[in-house]
Formats: C-alpha cells, structure tokens, sequence
C-alpha cells in the first residue's frame, strides 16, 4: 500500500508543478504583438449591459488602441447606455452608416457601432431573407468578438461579417470580466496564426 | 481501497488512450459509439444539424512526419467513424467542411490529390455495405460545383442521384464552398446550399477541430444561433468520446441559444 501511494504521488507532482508554473507564468502579462481594429462585443438577452461596463469596456479597448467597436444585443441598446457612450466623447454609428477609412484611423476616439436583431440574422418568414443581406457591408469586420452569454452561440450578430473573426466566450456576470481578461483575450487574437485556407 | 483502485484504473485508462495505437483507438471508440450513443439518445439532446470543420489532418500529418496526403486521407477514414456513431444519434443532417474557396490557393500537388482524392471516396461511398447503404444516408456536395473539375462534379451528381432516395440522414460535404458566396447567392437566387434551421428544432451543434476558434467562411448564416464547440483535438484523431464531450457541452448551455432564435423569430413574425 505504501508503494502504490509513493507511486501515485511520483506521477501527481510533475503535473502539479507544471500547473503552478502555468499559473504564476500567467500573472506576468505579455506583450500584445498584432492588434485588431475592430472589436466586437456580444451579449445574450439575459446578460447584464448595464452603461457603466460598456463604458469601461470602451475605456479599457481604447487604452489599447483600438479603434471600432461592435456592440450587439437583440433588443438593440437602450437610450441610457447610448447616452453614456456618446457622453464619454465616442462616437456612435448605426449598422447602416458608413465608417470611413479616415474615421475609423482617427485613434482620438473609439466609433462604437450599435447593433440589434434588426441587423443580424433574420429569420425568414414573411419575407425574402435576401432582402436584409447588405450588398456592401458598411463597416469592416470585426477581428475579435467577444461574447458574453450561458451558450457559445453568436447570438444572432451579422454573420456575413465574421469569416476570419477569432471568437472568445465568457459567461453573461460581466461583472467578472475586467482589463486583465480582455488583455487575454487581445492576447489570443495576437498568438492566432490565421492561414487563410493555404 | 476503493478510491485508490478507482484511481489505478482511470489512470490506466487514461495511459492507454494515451499510448494506445490509432487500430486500438479505433476499436475502443467503435465500442464507446455502439455501448454509449443509443443511450445518450434518450437522455440526451441530440441537435438534429451538426456541423463539422474537419481541421487539422496536415498538422496531424506533420506531426507523425507523415506526408501530406496521408493526413486527408486518414481525415477521411475518420469522417467514416464519426458517421458510424452519428448513426446511432438519429442525426437528421450533417455537413463537413472538406475543401474552402479559399483552398484553391494550396499547391497544385495537393490540390490534385484532393480532387482525386473526393472523387475515389464519392464512388467508394456507394458501393456494398458502405457509407451510403449501412446508414441510408442521401449525399450531397455543395458549394461552387463550376470552380471543380469535372471528374469530382461528375462522381458529386452520381453520388447525389443514386442517393436521393435515401432518408434517414443527410451528408452534406462541402466541396469547394465559401459562405459568402452562398450569402451572395442567397441574395442572387433566395436559395442556399445547406437548409438553415428552424426554431422549433434544437439550434444547430457547429463543432471545430484543431483548437482554432473561428467560423473560416463556414456556414456562417446558418449559424448564427449554432451552439459553437472548439476542440483542441486534430481531426484524424476525432473519436466517440471527443463526440460525446461535445454533445454533453452542447446539453449544458444550449437553451440560451435557442431562446435567442425563438425569440428572433417570434420579433419577425
């Protein structure tokens, strides 16, 4: 008995020590080599999207430099938190407005793009769903999406617009997200080698 | 002493798959697939549209200093073992990501082989006792027929009229296929190549190999309610228990998913 205890402990220290090392390695933040420039944010029906975090977000991705971000949710943001946004010095687009070149490279301020489920997937019913696809997209792609929801869903964003879009999931109590998890998840979109289909 | 053999054992488990040869692999997961997914039928819920990436059969390859070619084909020898336990699922539509638009730009070389490749298994697949007559399932290639050449786009209309009758399950292979494209045609021709899902079925279950997470001009339109599910797994090592972990991440948090299209839905009507 004491040899097979002596055993099982010989094969859970080294998988131990690898986990602290893991662990304390991550405490230390690298650098992010290849930013995107456009985020986009997704939140289930059911998340929390209270004004003050989507502030906080936009304050932490502009502390990045990045410049565009995508906010969706299927009841479309309220007035209240579109306020705050515009308060905070950004500037606020509809789906259906064009983000020029010249404004989006204006790293002054973060373009946040308002997205509802008027935007997104549309399911057909009474009409052609071709109706709704945009024959030009007006604002380019998001390179990270990050989504705060219970399922790892899209949840209904644009979809034509997220072919090479890294996606990262979180739960929808955005109160645990914070600077650290989205230098992450900026870091995962960094290490991504995106091969194109070569 | 219970918890200590329980201990050995899932120990010795975990070495075996670990260590175990792929032709050991192969026979464990057939055996999980035959014992495990008729039961999980009934205790489960099995989404009735899955769709594959099947990603990483180069890696794969790379990684056992094998050729190229060697790492499709076993990707497609393990499309076979995910249809066999998909059959006992009672999955009414599945489509794989076999070759993109944007895999045009591969070498020559490669190319042809895949070409060739498709060709052979879409006559394979119809002969005795195979895909096509073990599991009664109709075959369908979709994506850019006029980008193909004519060998695989004459074996992809044989295969598709002598399984048209099929019914118990649809396999769509998507063969020189690009979601814009198909959203380009949707928007053309009101039509698309694979049949989106509807809300009174569960939503789709989209799954990726290799650990890479992202759609890659994938079946973007028809999932954009999809419960998503990355796994860090290469494809030709792709067996029952990887299957079984997804589905199981699929019955813990699909609900939402499928509140957000009910509810999608309902605001159009």
């Amino acid at each position: 008995m004491n040899e097979l205890i002596t055993i099982i402990v010989a094969l859970l220290v080294p998988v131990v020590v690898v986990a602290v090392i893991k662990i304390m390695g991550n405490g230390k933040q690298r650098e992010i080599k290849r930013l995107p420039s456009h985020v986009g944010i997704v939140f289930e029906d059911g998340a929390e999207m209270k004004s003050a975090f989507v502030s906080e977000v936009i304050k932490w991705v502009r502390q990045h430099g990045v410049s565009v971000l995508s906010v969706y949710h299927s009841r479309g943001l309220s007035e209240e938190v579109v306020a705050s946004i515009a308060a905070s010095g950004n500037q606020v687009f509809k789906a259906s407005e064009e983000v020029s070149a010249a404004v989006a490279n204006d790293t002054n301020k973060v373009k946040v793009i308002v997205l509802s489920h008027r935007d997104g997937r549309v399911i057909p019913s009474s009409f052609e769903p071709c109706d709704r696809l945009p024959a030009l997209k007006p604002f380019s792609d998001p390179e990270l999406l990050i989504i705060f929801g219970n399922s790892k869903s899209i949840y209904g964003y644009p979809p034509w617009y997220l072919s090479l879009t890294e996606l990262r999931f979180h739960s929808p109590t955005v109160s645990s997200y914070s600077p650290a998890a989205l230098h992450a998840d900026l870091l995962h979109y960094s290490d991504t080698k995106v091969l194109k289909g070569v | 002493m219970i918890l200590w053999i329980t201990t050995l054992v899932v120990a010795s488990a975990l070495l075996l798959l670990r260590f175990a040869s792929d032709r050991v692999l192969d026979a464990i997961s057939a055996w999980v697939a035959w014992a495990l997914m008729p039961i999980l039928k009934r205790v489960l819920v099995v989404p009735n549209r899955m769709y594959f990436v099947m990603d990483g059969n180069r890696r794969w390859a790379k990684g056992r200093n094998l050729q190229t070619q060697v790492g499709h084909l076993e990707g497609y020898n393990c499309l076979k073992r995910l249809l066999e336990a998909i059959s006992l699922l009672e999955v009414e539509e599945v489509t794989v990501y076999a070759f993109s638009v944007s895999n045009f730009q591969r070498t020559a070389t490669e190319k042809t082989y895949l070409m060739d490749l498709a060709c052979d298994k879409l006559k394979e697949m119809l002969t005795r006792n195979d895909i096509v007559e073990k599991h009664d399932v109709r075959v369908r290639l979709v994506g850019e027929h006029d980008m193909l050449p004519k060998h695989v786009i004459d074996a992809a209309n044989n295969a598709e009229k002598e399984t048209s009758k099929r019914t118990k399950c649809t396999l769509n292979i998507a063969f020189a296929y690009s979601s814009q494209l198909e959203m380009q045609n949707l928007r053309k021709k009101g039509s698309l190549y694979v049949s989106e899902p509807t809300p009174s079925s569960p939503p789709p279950l989209f799954i990726r190999t290799s650990g890479e997470s992202r759609f890659s001009d994938y079946l973007m339109y028809q999932s954009a309610f999809a419960h998503i599910c990355f796994q860090s797994v290469l494809w030709p090592d792709y067996r029952a228990w990887h299957l079984l972990a997804a589905l199981l991440d699929y019955n813990l948090y699909y609900k939402s998913a499928a509140a957000a299209m009910q509810k999608c839905f309902d605001k159009q009507n």
